[in-house]
């Protein structure tokens, strides 16, 4: 179940002596190419990443079946392969448009080994390989220590002509690293694919711009785009839904999430932090490097700074930083994704600044004598250890809290206050006392921005706090058997599912159980707890049937367990959560306009837990709810994007084809990546 | 005063009608006639002989005489009956043309631009030509290319394969036809030629006091290149698009089995060409993990061999919209002070939001008075609504919702039908209700015009309405 558990077998059987290594050691840079010809951040650019080992792949498939040839079932077995193609990704290097492949890094080559991977090199194509399999991994580690389970991708969905519809199992994330020849880079949904593209720098515009006019610039070098398209594929493959563009806070969220794990994410190299720290004499409020995200991007396409900046913005006629004001007006005004979403970041961030302000507060006193007003000049080495160590700390813990709140999201159509709830309900299960105020924090900076759930009373931890629909004690009594039935079938996952493929089938299997178990006894209790988020059972005598919703064979309304989940974390003071979450969703075939129709989704993701046997919370989307159908169907109509293409295209473009391509377009208003 | 809007379809044609100032003596017709614009979209059935009895409807309704003849900017919809109707025109005279600056041959932005224009659309040819040989004739890159060549005259449909793509991007703009039967025209004896620039204002000639203020095509790059209300910074976009765009025509054009060296990213010797990937020594790993034949491990699924190309798409978009922000965008003024006609022609944000920078310093001594786009757009009493009622033609919060007037009407030269066809969004549903609300309902669409209005007559040319005087 564990992540680390699969890999654990082969340890003993290696032929080498002494204990498996813990990590990789890669070579490349914490931000991107840029940054190294600046003299003021060269020295820290160029960071080691810490990869979780993944073992020589043809060793072990030598040891295994001596002298056969590498082959099928699975194209590679198990290992790392030159690519490099691991467990979780695969990196092909195909040009399209130059018209060819570049020769795959092997980085079990001695050479390669002994020297903690190539050197960074913008001209060896070889190092940008390197470098996204480096970022990558360390991405889907980060989540996958916050989530406490293996990440999967988003399975492939096989509608054969007349059969019945299958997910097929998806085993790595193919990363191309010159797939485009465009200002672009971005993850498809499609192909289950990272595409990056490289292009010449843009002339420069303004005495600021300082870049190399005309020089290449390769989105696969920036680990800030590459860590934001890495959580592109994680979220997805989490919550398959939140592509579709069912309210202006869908896609924006998408965005928004990627940048914030691409944001923490610098926290996480000390050299880089401790540099910085010492900079700023440990005010991360004051610009930094560390609040910014693709800046070569940013300056390569004209722009006069980092592509985003969480915490300021540089004046385009001065050159001058300033840090950001929050705007409650701006959620309000803001549509484009992009922009939207940097009012999440923004929130996130600055929830992130205020835990840090908190918990370097004594050592600032410490420091100084017992005032808090640092003496001016250079801090102490040792304070910088100890501040960059509280920095990291806070970003680990703001990451983790953004990370796992994704398990307590509605399972489509989610809004920004609707994550606030998510954040602040898992944070209040795993962290019962708020000691340090890290929920006080969110809350504050989510108000700070206008950014509210629609639906609760008062702006409180406990309003925030995910609850019933319903309190009625039969149905909670009678649903208890599913939490029982649950706590049976995740333990036997737990037991069995010791590799991502096995825990794929698994969890599908287990979905296909509670869907035969709700349609066997639970109907009714499920029905009452759910309220308007699912219309189970079949219409009642002499009333129409729901506008749209399908029905099966048996004349019941059909309904889709999207996903069964389990969440075990242990909490700082060492209490045991032990949750299971199931999503249950379902869709109407509704007109859009005369001529188009969509699918408009609804559901519930209940949360068990497992230790009490109670039903916790439902997080409901009203299938039934006209007011919310009404609301998606106009944000739908008028959702053209700003451009022209609304135009020419929009009734083209099955919105689905390559959702974020075109959001990362410069046509639609926003530079994205 | 008069404006009639011509019904030949999708496209603008306009005759304006101002009353004529009192000479005594030999002046016997009693109006000045102003023709803005004369096009319809390609593709439009029997579009030739549409336009050649617009023509002569123009010609019979003014007595054979334009005072002044305006083509707004490079689009086949704008443009076509200078090239369709030709013998028509020979029976007319033309007083003057107007074109916009960006026109204007002698002028070296104006022709950097136009050489541009015909550099992307080449580009934007040979892109659709790797595109229909990827099997990618329905994506919408490919969808938004032939709408971007469309409009500058290049008939796509008739280029059915890759091959005569090709030779396509060989040939001209059809446009260019057009704009150069205008500019002849206008270099004929006893007829003006003039290059308007934005900023400037005059007397409409042979009007009492009628005035003319050019407010559009503006001379800063940076409007042209803006085609979205948004606060990312425009000068970007297109700085880009003018440094890559030569590595990726390289691209485009990259026979088969070559190499685009143009803009390739590393060293030759890095390489591994297409046929050893397949074939050559290390040919296992690509077939493993990319795949070229059905029985290679490598999933056809996961491949990329046509995405790259969908960037032809940007390139589409922005080579139309840029276009559309040369518009020559004018504002006649009846009477100082009084209320005005404001022709937009395709303007999009960029051109409009230039207006905002204008000043016009009219007259002098104590009659002076200081003319601002605000001004202007408040005084407005007919809007031709921008390119065909799109929703990013009409600015809202600096434009649309800048017109206060209560005589405010909007005339929407479109056809639902070819809209439709198309599946273009024209006119935008909220943007349409919206002029109705400001309009007070009077909104005239010129496939379907009110009955029964007071104001508003129609034939099956064309239909006409009445501006109040001031």
């Amino acid at each position: 179940m564990h992540p680390s558990s699969q890999r654990s077998v082969w340890s003993t059987s290696r032929k080498q002596s002494g204990p498996r290594p813990p990590f990789r050691r890669l070579r490349g840079y914490a931000f991107d190419p840029s940054l190294s010809t600046q003299l003021e951040t060269a020295l820290v650019n160029e960071i080691t990443f810490r990869i979780p080992w993944e073992e020589d792949g043809r060793e072990m498939w030598e040891e295994r079946y001596p002298g056969q040839p590498e082959g099928p079932p699975d194209p590679v077995g198990e290992g790392l392969f030159p690519g490099p193609v691991g467990e979780y990704v695969e990196v092909v290097d195909y040009d399209p448009a130059t018209g060819c492949f570049y020769e795959p890094i092997d980085l079990n080559a001695p050479h390669v080994l002994a020297q903690d991977g190539l050197a960074p090199s913008e001209g060896n194509p070889r190092f940008h390989q390197q470098m996204v399999y480096a970022v990558a991994m360390t991405t889907i580690r980060n989540f996958e220590r916050a989530l406490g389970r293996f990440a999967l991708w988003a399975p492939r969905i096989i509608t054969p002509s007349g059969g019945q519809r299958r997910d097929e199992f998806v085993r790595r994330l193919r990363i191309y690293p010159h797939a485009l020849r465009e200002a672009n880079a971005y993850y498809s949904p499609r192909k289950k694919a990272l595409l990056f593209g490289y292009f010449p720098a843009a002339p420069s515009t303004s005495k600021h711009a300082g870049h190399f006019p005309g020089g290449m610039v390769f989105t696969c070098l920036s680990h800030d785009i590459i860590a934001h398209e890495t959580t592109h594929a994680l979220l997805d493959g989490m919550h398959r839904r939140y592509v579709e563009p069912t309210n202006p806070d869908a896609l924006a969220f998408h965005e928004a999430f990627a940048d914030i794990v691409a944001l923490f994410q610098h926290f996480s190299f000390p050299e880089v932090l401790r540099h910085q720290i010492a900079l700023t004499r440990g005010d991360l409020r004051s610009q930094s490097q560390l609040g910014r995200l693709a800046q070569q991007f940013g300056r390569a396409i004209g722009q006069h700074g980092a592509l985003r900046d969480a915490i300021g913005t540089t004046d385009p006629d001065t050159g001058e930083w300033k840090p950001l004001e929050p705007d409650p007006d701006a959620y309000h005004r803001e549509l484009e994704p992009h922009a939207r979403g940097a009012i999440l970041v923004a929130a996130v961030f600055d929830a992130f600044l205020a835990i840090y302000k908190q918990r370097i507060a004594d050592l600032l006193r410490i420091a100084s004598a017992g005032t808090g007003m640092l003496a001016e000049g250079a801090l102490h080495p040792d304070l910088v250890n100890r501040l960059a160590a509280e920095a990291s700390t806070s970003a680990q813990h703001v990451l983790n809290m953004c990370i796992r709140a994704l398990d307590y999201v509605p399972p489509v159509d989610l809004t920004f206050g609707e994550y606030l709830r998510a954040i602040i309900t898992a944070d209040s299960d795993l962290v019962p006392e708020d000691t340090k105020g890290y929920r006080v924090a969110f809350i504050e900076a989510f108000r700070r921005r206008g950014i509210y759930p629609r639906d609760i009373r008062t702006l409180s931890v406990d309003a925030l706090r995910w609850s019933l629909a319903s309190r009625d004690e039969r149905a909670l009594e009678s649903i208890r058997h599913l939490a029982e039935d649950l706590k049976a079938l995740l333990a036997d996952v737990r037991t069995f599912a010791t590799t991502r493929r096995a825990y794929h089938d698994w969890t599908q299997d287990l979905q296909e159980r509670v869907h035969q178990l709700i349609l066997s006894r639970k109907q009714p209790a499920l029905q009452t707890l759910c309220g308007d988020a699912l219309c189970l059972g079949e219409p009642p005598r002499g009333k129409p049937a729901v506008e749209g919703l399908e029905r099966d064979g048996s004349g019941l309304y059909k309904f889709e367990v999207h996903s069964v989940r389990s969440a075990q974390r242990v909490g700082p003071d060492g209490q045991l959560l032990n949750h299971a979450i199931v999503c249950i969703t379902q869709k109407r075939k509704v007109p859009l306009d005369e001529e188009r129709s969509f699918d408009f989704r609804g559901g519930a993701t209940l949360i068990f837990d497992l230790e009490s046997r109670r039903l916790q919370y439902v997080i409901r989307k009203g299938i039934t709810n006209e007011g919310r159908l009404e609301q998606q169907r106009a944000f739908r109509q008028s959702w053209a994007g700003s451009s022209l293409r609304g135009t020419y295209l929009q009734a083209l473009a099955t919105y689905d084809e390559e959702p974020f391509a075109l959001l990362h377009r410069p046509a639609e208003g926003g530079f994205g990546t | 005063m008069k404006v009639r809007m011509y019904r030949q379809g999708l496209g603008d044609c306009f005759l304006l009608s101002f009353p004529r100032r009192n000479t005594r003596g030999a002046e016997a017709r009693e109006h000045v006639h102003v023709l803005i614009d004369c096009g319809v979209l390609l593709g439009t059935k029997a579009a030739q002989d549409t336009m050649q009895r617009v023509v002569r409807d123009i010609a019979e309704k003014t007595g054979g005489h334009l005072d002044v003849v305006v083509g707004t900017h490079e689009h086949w919809d704008h443009l076509s009956g200078f090239q369709q109707a030709q013998e028509e025109f020979e029976a007319i005279d033309f007083g003057e043309v107007w074109l916009g600056w960006t026109e204007d041959p002698a002028d070296d932005q104006a022709r950097a631009l136009s050489k541009d224009r015909e550099a992307r659309a080449q580009a934007l040819v040979l892109a659709m030509a790797r595109m229909e040989e990827h099997g990618l004739a329905s994506s919408p890159a490919f969808s938004a290319g032939t709408t971007a060549l469309n409009f500058l005259g290049i008939d796509t449909p008739g280029l059915g394969s890759a091959d005569a793509l090709r030779a396509a991007a060989k040939k001209t703009l059809g446009t260019r036809g057009a704009l150069d039967y205008l500019r002849k025209r206008g270099g004929r004896t006893g007829t003006k030629l003039t290059y308007q620039e934005p900023g400037t204002h005059f007397l409409l000639p042979g009007t009492e006091d009628v005035r003319v203020f050019v407010l559009g095509p503006p001379r800063n790059e940076r409007f042209i290149r803006k085609d979205a209300p948004s606060k990312s910074e425009p000068e970007t976009y297109e700085a880009m698009a003018l440094s890559g765009r030569a590595s990726l025509a390289a691209a485009f054009q990259r026979e088969e089995g070559g190499f685009a060296e143009q803009g390739a990213p590393f060293e030759s010797f890095h390489r591994v060409s297409l046929q050893d990937a397949r074939s050559g020594p290390s040919s296992e790993f690509f077939r493993k993990h990319y795949g070229f034949e059905p029985g290679d491990v490598g999933e056809e699924w996961r491949r990329i061999d046509g995405e790259w190309l969908s960037t032809a798409e940007q390139l589409s978009l922005a080579l139309d919209s840029d276009t559309n922000n040369t518009s020559l965008v004018l504002a006649f003024e009846l009477g100082a002070g009084g209320p005005v006609l404001l022709f937009a022609a395709d303007a999009q944000v960029g051109n409009w939001l230039s207006w905002q920078e204008l000043e016009f310093n009219v007259g002098s001594g104590p009659a002076r008075r200081r003319v601002t786009a605000d001004d202007l757009l408040e005084r407005t009493v007919l809007y031709k609504v921008g390119h065909h009622g799109s929703h990013n033609a009409t600015l809202r919060e600096h434009g649309l919702e800048k017109m206060k007037s209560r005589e405010l009407r909007a005339l929407i030269p479109v056809s639902i039908k070819m809209a439709q066809k198309k599946k273009w969004r024209m006119p935008f549903p909220s943007l349409l209700t919206r002029l109705e609300q400001k309009c007070r309902e009077r909104v005239v669409q010129s496939d379907n015009p009110p009955v029964g209005k007071r104001w508003v007559t129609f034939d099956e040319l064309g239909v006409d309405v009445e501006i109040p005087p001031g």
